[in-house]
């Protein structure tokens, strides 16, 4: 069996890793176009931050392509065939398959910005781009974050730990709108402010102005923002949101909504044809239908399924989970599942202790947990993951205890009442 | 490979277990001097009381883990031997582990903005927190031991 991975990220890896296991015979080829050892895009503001070294964002050791005997080829691949099964490079190769998984991931995407295309304009995905950020920093004073998500906070996090001043500048009411509240977000941006950080929220810049350096090329001045105010800054970071790769199977037959289309086995509508990770818009498991999530452990567990499936083991994909942690000023913020639900709907829980940093939220919908945040202690917090997981019928009271108590394993969760 | 299996029946509450865990995770692998150290040692290995039993919360080793999936640095890994490692120099303290981790069983150690889990302390010939455990509710052994003596 003659098995090819396009992408070699968070679930090409797992898929490769999880063939192997099953399939010891199989010849498993690798293409990307970056042509390194398998890293971590998560990590790419930690090394920013000089908080870790280059070597620190590989997530396999430098022998990992030969131990788990994948031949791996740094390429760019052009167009699938789905007819003759074959994947065409752009250096006019053309590698053949039996199983095709398709995990090009996503790019960063941003509306069109007057001087978006000046020296000192920067986006946050691959560790080319950290890198190119790194070497730009030491002149920058003051930068500007477009985006008040995770890569926009992380990114920012990255910055601030090389000295410089930053000024996050957001569209939405809060931070991290997916994966927070407004009250989260509060405690939040007082972290945020009290380190220096500037928070802007309901603020769009309109547009990036520059001047001619030294080398006779435009370079960021500074932004203009919809309120009208004027930030001097030498650096713009774009960090709005990322869109699937899906060019590659442009014109092979494979259906393409926001992302490559999967069914429950993280196949394709053409038979043979797998995608897993960024690019894939599989199930959702808490929402129904189908979704894009652009999410670590949810590429993760796709690769997992999609390499079962590949080497012949049949596994269903249970849904994607929206999952965050992030760690704003050394306070971690963990949420799962639905948030915000619209008012009227559900049985909210809250605790919230913001002197102390702390907070603490449980959805519940039917009688089912189905989202929750925890600010401050997290510990626990996958037993909480794992019962929305479980979709079991949860105890009030007990869901009440939890807000302010911490949340141990006991076995079986209380279901009603009684707990073995 | 063996794991350390937990049965709640036999278990009193004691905490002989969390008590030998900390000793030997302490710096000075004395109780009475980690009670000084800073940060303070955690035991990799807790209880909550719940109904008539006590509920211990330890790594499990589990064929398929969440936490090796959700790991964004590759810290946590499969050893050749099947276990589940923690590899404490890649990780950053991100708390994706902690996020998923259905038992609870990745302990945060804020400080030093690491994970540290159960690594069925390799160094010596049977955990500590298996010897201390008088009542056997604890017992270090292959999983095919388990099933056969229960």
């Amino acid at each position: 069996m003659r098995y090819l991975i396009i992408g070699n990220s968070a679930a090409g890896i797992f898929a490769a890793e999880t063939i192997r296991g099953l399939d010891s015979n199989g010849k498993i080829t690798m293409i990307s176009k970056e042509d390194c050892l398998p890293y971590s895009r998560c990590l790419t503001s930690y090394f920013l931050g000089k908080e870790i070294s280059e070597e620190g964002m590989n997530i396999r050791n430098k022998d990992f392509y030969t131990q788990t005997g994948i031949d791996f080829r740094g390429g760019n691949a052009e167009r699938v065939d789905s007819d003759y099964k074959c994947v065409w490079l752009d250096s006019g190769e053309k590698v053949g398959y039996d199983k095709l998984l398709i995990a090009t991931g996503a790019s960063p995407f941003s509306p069109p910005l007057e001087g978006s295309d000046m020296k000192g304009v920067f986006q946050l995905r691959t560790s080319a781009d950290a890198k190119a950020m790194a070497e730009f920093a030491p002149k920058v004073k003051t930068a500007v974050v477009m985006g008040a998500g995770l890569v926009g906070l992380k990114g920012a996090h990255g910055l601030h730990e090389l000295g410089i001043k930053v000024i996050v500048v957001g569209s939405a009411p809060y931070l991290m709108r997916y994966s927070t509240d407004p009250e989260s977000s509060e405690i939040l941006i007082r972290l945020l402010e009290n380190d220096g950080y500037r928070i802007l929220l309901n603020t769009k810049a309109e547009r990036i102005l520059g001047e001619r350096n030294s080398e006779g090329r435009m370079a960021v001045s500074g932004v203009v923002l919809n309120s009208g105010e004027h930030i001097p800054c030498q650096m713009v970071l774009k960090a709005i949101g990322v869109r699937p790769n899906v060019q590659l199977v442009e014109g092979s037959g494979v259906f393409v909504n926001k992302g490559i289309v999967v069914d429950e086995e993280m196949e394709t509508h053409v038979k043979d044809i797998y995608a897993a990770g960024d690019v894939a818009e599989a199930d959702d498991f808490l929402q129904g239908g189908k979704s894009v999530s652009a999410l670590w452990p949810t590429a993760t567990e796709q690769g997992i399924i999609a390499g079962y499936n590949m080497a012949g083991v049949k596994r269903s994909y249970p849904g994607a989970l929206a999952l965050n942690s992030a760690v704003i000023c050394g306070v971690g913020l963990i949420s799962a599942g639905i948030m915000n639900l619209p008012p009227g709907e559900g049985i909210v829980l809250k605790a919230v202790e913001p002197k102390r940093n702390f907070y603490r939220k449980f959805v519940i919908k039917d009688g089912r947990l189905i989202g929750m945040i925890m600010v401050g202690k997290i510990e626990g917090a996958g037993i909480l993951s794992g019962l929305i997981r479980k979709k079991a019928k949860v105890d009030l009271n007990y869901l009440n205890y939890l807000l302010t108590n911490p949340v141990k394993y006991q076995g079986y969760f209380p279901v009603g009442k009684g707990g073995e | 490979m063996q794991k350390i299996y937990y049965q709640a029946k036999h278990c009193d509450g004691c905490l002989a277990c969390e008590v030998a865990c900390i000793e030997k995770k302490s710096l000075t692998k004395s109780l009475f001097m980690a009670k000084m150290e800073q940060p303070v040692p955690k035991a990799r290995i807790s209880f909550e009381k719940f109904g008539n039993h006590y509920w211990a919360s330890i790594c499990q080793n589990c064929v398929e883990a969440m936490c090796v999936g959700a790991c964004m640095t590759g810290a946590m890994q499969y050893s050749e031997t099947g276990e589940v490692v923690h590899n404490l120099e890649q990780c950053v303290g991100c708390w994706m582990c902690v996020m998923v981790c259905p038992f609870g069983a990745v302990v945060p150690l804020e400080d030093a903005k690491k994970v540290s889990k159960c690594d069925l302390c390799k160094d010596e010939k049977t955990p500590p927190c298996v010897v201390a455990c008088t009542r056997k509710a604890l017992c270090y052994c292959t999983p095919e031991d388990y099933e056969n003596e229960g």
